[in-house]
This record gives structure tokens, sequence and C-alpha cells, in this order.
């Protein structure tokens, strides 16, 4: 039973028996298939190459522009901090020695060690450097001035502030103009000659002036009456509307304007696609003070605006602390420094006296005095007339004289009109 | 069209295709790795020397095709018997019998199964001495084998073969019989 039924020979003819199996595809089918992948594969063998160069060379492109930036940046440290680079160069020399490679290779070897250990300074000095460099361009290149308007600038002139918003639309900034004073013209009207004289894009704001409408000032009640026309351009979106609303409660604020009337080519009220209809105008009571900080809209090195924004604080020196805060919703810069500390005292009546503390680093450069101006014009929200700085290293910061009390300005943000 | 290929196909394009076709059983792949036999063949036809005959080089490279076939498609299958353990009895059966067999009488068919369960060297040896009727010198030629280990394979795979298909008719007897004493 168990015998097995086939013998070698059967087996054999049994697999000899198994059909044959042909192809029926076309010759020239399977060639064209077989050239087709051949094809691919001698394209294969230039793409991936030419890939890779490629990408090296787009990387050398990316890498170079950054080295020799690297370069600069490195020679500038050693300019800058000759000490410094002295000792890092201990630091490559001492490498020199463990690594004990050929002289040549060596000496290369150093002088990349040497600006390794060069950026990695200057990764950490950064924010030092940059503020010395600022620093030391800014005391070059000025005798300080102060951004602000001081009671000697007023002589046989007339201040007009424009709030004027800030690129972003963030801000709102009130700068001051200077304007020879008219005895035929009255503020208002000088208000309304010089806005067509502003240069709002070269300070870098947003160009907001001359304001499209046509104004009308009741000066015995206080009133203004703006009349714009069927296609202005104040209500396209909330953003315009509650621009327009601080820019005209600011105007109102400085020209002593109790109240505004809207109107629209002649009749009565404007239409806001957001607000709705308005017929007047009248500024809610804001409380709080203005608290000034730095906004930089030309870049760093540019003479900052002072912007006030309206914070509720017990006390001038709870506003001062938050001046030392970056304000980075608003795009603002904090405008003490932080490492300065003081201490604030109410003399007198309208008298402010701030101390600095020992460690505090007071000198003449236009960032310390920006942060004074900041610091006198905050006071002035909080109705001082003077402020007295005491303890700083120096007597005089750009035109303060620190020995005397100074006063607060007048109006923030001096701007010069071209002639 | 090249020339070479022309020679080849019309001399050896069947013989190829068929004994490829034995290895991996599937026509499709069948196809497929006879173009890559092509395309070898096409490389490397300057390099051939006429040591051996054409054919045995021919089924040389033939060979080394469908052995990387084996190694592309054990690592793809590995891959998936890991995710799906319970499907790999499947995978197997699933392949029809192609239609040249199917017609084909009871006993031919269980040896073409039975093909499977030779290891890959049996069932070159098999395919190359029985269906492609390749002398033993021949066979020796292709592998690059001497003479005695085609002979010993051949009979070890011959042996295999029986064993299995006596196997086959057991179970498929006793499948019988068990029936048988239900009734």
């Amino acid at each position: 039973m168990k015998e097995s039924k086939w013998s070698d020979e059967q087996l054999q003819e049994l697999l000899n028996q198994l059909p044959k199996i042909k192809d029926d595809r076309d010759p020239r089918d399977i060639y064209q298939a077989i050239e087709i992948k051949m094809g691919k594969q001698k394209n294969r063998t230039w793409i991936l190459p030419s890939i890779a160069a490629a990408a090296a060379l787009l990387l050398l492109f990316i890498l170079v522009p950054n080295l020799m930036s690297w370069q600069e940046s490195a020679d500038k440290q050693v300019e800058l901090k000759a000490d410094r680079s002295t000792s890092s160069e201990q630091i490559a020399s001492e490498n020199n020695t463990i690594l004990e490679a050929k002289e040549e290779d060596s000496e290369l070897i150093a002088q990349d060690k040497g600006s390794e250990e060069q950026d990695q300074a200057q990764l950490f000095t950064e924010p030092e450097a940059e503020i010395n460099d600022e620093i030391s361009k800014k005391t070059v290149e000025s005798e300080s001035s102060p951004t602000a308007v001081y009671e000697e600038d007023l002589a046989g002139k007339e201040v007009l502030t424009y709030a004027i918003p800030d690129k972003a639309a963030q801000n709102i900034v009130p700068v001051s103009v200077l304007v020879d004073e008219n005895p035929a013209r009255t503020k208002f009207e000088l208000f309304e000659d010089t806005m067509s004289r502003l240069t709002e894009d070269k300070w870098g704001l947003e160009d907001y002036y001359p304001l499209k409408a046509n104004f009308t000032y009741d000066r015995g009640n206080k009133m203004l009456t703006v009349d714009v026309p069927a296609d202005h351009p104040y209500s396209m979106s909330s953003t315009t509307e509650i621009l327009l609303e601080k820019v005209l409660s600011n105007i109102m604020n400085n020209l002593d304007i109790e109240k505004i009337n809207f109107m629209t080519e002649g009749e009565i009220g404007i239409e806001f696609s957001h607000y709705g209809y308005r017929k007047e105008f009248i500024p809610e009571n804001s409380n709080g003070n203005l608290i000034y900080y730095f906004l930089y809209p030309n870049g760093a090195d540019s003479t900052p605006f002072l912007v006030p924004l309206r914070e509720e604080l017990n006390s001038i020196k709870d506003a001062l602390l938050a001046m030392k805060k970056n304000r980075t919703e608003n795009n603002l810069q904090a405008s003490i420094p932080e490492d300065i500390d003081f201490e604030t005292e109410e003399i007198q009546d309208g008298k402010l006296l701030i101390r600095f503390n020992n460690e505090s680093e007071i000198i003449n450069d236009e960032s310390t005095l920006h942060a004074i101006e900041a610091i006198l014009l905050t006071a002035k929200d909080f109705d001082f007339d003077t402020v007295k700085l005491e303890n700083a290293d120096v007597d005089k910061i750009g035109k303060f004289d620190l020995t005397e009390e100074l006063k607060v300005p007048i109006a923030a943000n001096k701007r010069d009109l071209p002639n | 069209m090249d020339s070479v290929f022309d020679e080849l196909y019309k001399k050896y394009h069947q013989d190829v295709f068929q004994f490829l076709f034995y290895m991996v059983k599937n026509k499709e792949l069948a196809e497929d790795l006879v173009q890559e036999v092509y395309i070898r063949v096409l490389k490397s036809y300057e390099k051939f020397e006429g040591k051996s005959s054409e054919k045995t080089w021919l089924f040389s490279i033939a060979r080394n095709v469908a052995i990387d076939s084996f190694r592309k498609q054990k690592g793809w299958k590995q891959r998936i018997m890991e995710k799906f353990d319970w499907s790999t009895q499947e995978v197997k059966d699933v392949l029809p019998l192609p239609e040249e067999i199917a017609v084909q009488r009871e006993e031919i068919q269980l040896i073409y199964r039975c093909l499977d369960l030779c290891t890959i060297d049996q069932r070159l040896v098999i395919i190359m001495r029985y269906i492609h009727e390749l002398s033993i010198n021949e066979t020796a030629d292709s592998l690059g084998w001497t003479e005695s280990k085609v002979k010993t394979t051949q009979h070890r795979a011959l042996k295999v073969l029986k064993k299995h298909m006596e196997d086959f008719k057991v179970k498929e007897g006793m499948d019988n019989e068990g029936i048988k004493v239900e009734r």
C-alpha cells in the first residue's frame, strides 16, 4: 500500500508533459519596453548627480553670503572689542597646541577656531555690541537733540499737534509741528492750513492728513463741524472708523473742542458702515493717564516717536515702572531701560524727584535722553510741572542740565515741516 | 530593432519565458522578468566570450533574474506577513492555475503544484532537466555547478516530488474514506 505509485520515469514523463507556456506579446512591444527601461536607467545615472550638484550649488549660494557677513561681523568684532578678540586668539592658540596638526593646517585651524570663538563671543555679546554700536553712533552723530517741544521752542511760534496713526494702524502718534504765529489766523485755521504740509510718509507714519473733510469751527460754543464728501474713506472698515474717532478726539483735546457735528455734503450726519448713522461725536471721558513708549517706525537706529498709551495707574511710580516693559501687542518699546532703577518722590505740588540707584547707568547718550523725555512727558500727564533727576553719572544729558529741575515738555514728537 | 535582441528573441525567447514562468508561476511576473533578462543580456553581450553556449549563458542569466525576484518577493512577502499573519496561506492559494495548466489532467496539475514544495535549487534542476530537456552538462553549465551536484539535486528533487504527490493522494484517499465511514 505504501509502495510508491510513481517511478522516476513516470515522474519525468509527467514533467515532460507540463504544457509549453508561451509569451504571446509582440517582440516589438517587448523591445520597446526594454528600451524604455534601459533609457530610464541611463537617465537616472545622470539625473541624480545633477540634482545633487544643483543642491550643492544652491547651498553654496545660501551659505557664501552668510559666511561673508559672518566674517565681516567678526572683523568688526575685532575692532570693537580688541581685548575680547585677543582672549579668543589665546583660546585658539591653545587649541592649536592640542591639535598638533601640520604647520599650515594648524594655521588654518587657528583661523577657523579664532573666528568660531569670535562668532560665539559675538553671539553672547551681540545685544551689548548693538547697544554700544548705537551709542557710539549717536554720540558721534549729533549733540543729541530732544524730540519734544519745550517752552524755549515757542518764541514766536505756534505748536500744532496732529494725531497720526502709524502704518499698522495700531497707535496714534501725536506729532507736533511749529509754525509761525499769525495774528490774522486763529489756531484752528493754522491747524487746518498746516494739515496738507505734513510729511507722514517720511516720518514712517500713515498718510492720514489732510483729512478729507471741510471744517467749520464755532469757537464760542467750542464746536466743530466736520463735513465729509459722500465718498469719504472713513467708513471702509471698523478700523478706519475707530482711527477717525481716535484722531478726532485727539484733535478736540488739543484744540479745546467739546463737540463735533458730523455732516455729509451739507446734510446732517454721516452714515458709518459699522457705527451706523451718527450726527455728532463727543469723546467719552477717559480715565487713567498717558504713559509714553517708544515707537520705531523707521528702524531701531532712527529717532523714536514717543507714543502715549492710556493706562489706569495709581501713581507716577507705577507708571514709570510700566514704562520699562515692552508693549509688543502695540509694537511699542520700553521707554525706560530695564536696568535703570530709581525712587520717585513728590517733593511739593507739581514737583517730582527721581533718584537713580547707584547701579543705574545714566550717561549722556541719545537713548537716555529719550528715556528722560518719556519720563517728562508722563510726568506732565500726571500734572507735574518739573522733574528733578538725582544721582545720575553725568550732569548734563543733551540739552538737559540735571543740576536743575527740568520743565516738562509742551508737546511730544516735534517734527519739522518741509519748507 | 536591435539585431542582437532580434536574434536572441527568435532563438530563445519562448524557452527563457517558459523557464521563468515555471520558476515564478506567474505570467505577468515572468513577462517582466524576461525583459529584465534582455536588459542584462544586452548590457553584457560584448562580455559574452562564448566559453559556454549562448543557451546556457541565457539560462544562467534567467536563473539569476529569477532568484533576484524571489529575494525581492520574499522581502515583500515577509513585510506583509508581519502585518497580516493570517493571510499568508491565502496569498499562496489565491494564485490561480494558469489556463494552460488548468486544462491538463489531474496528475499534471498535481505535479505542477508540488513543484512549489521543492527548494529553489531543486526546482531549477527539475525545470531545466525535464521541462527544457537540457543535458546534465548544460544544466551544470547554466547553474555553474558540477555535474555530480546536478545529479544529486535532481535525485533529491524527484524524491521530494514523489513524496509530496503521494501525500496528496493519501490525503485525498483519507478524505474519501472518512466520508465513507460516516455513511
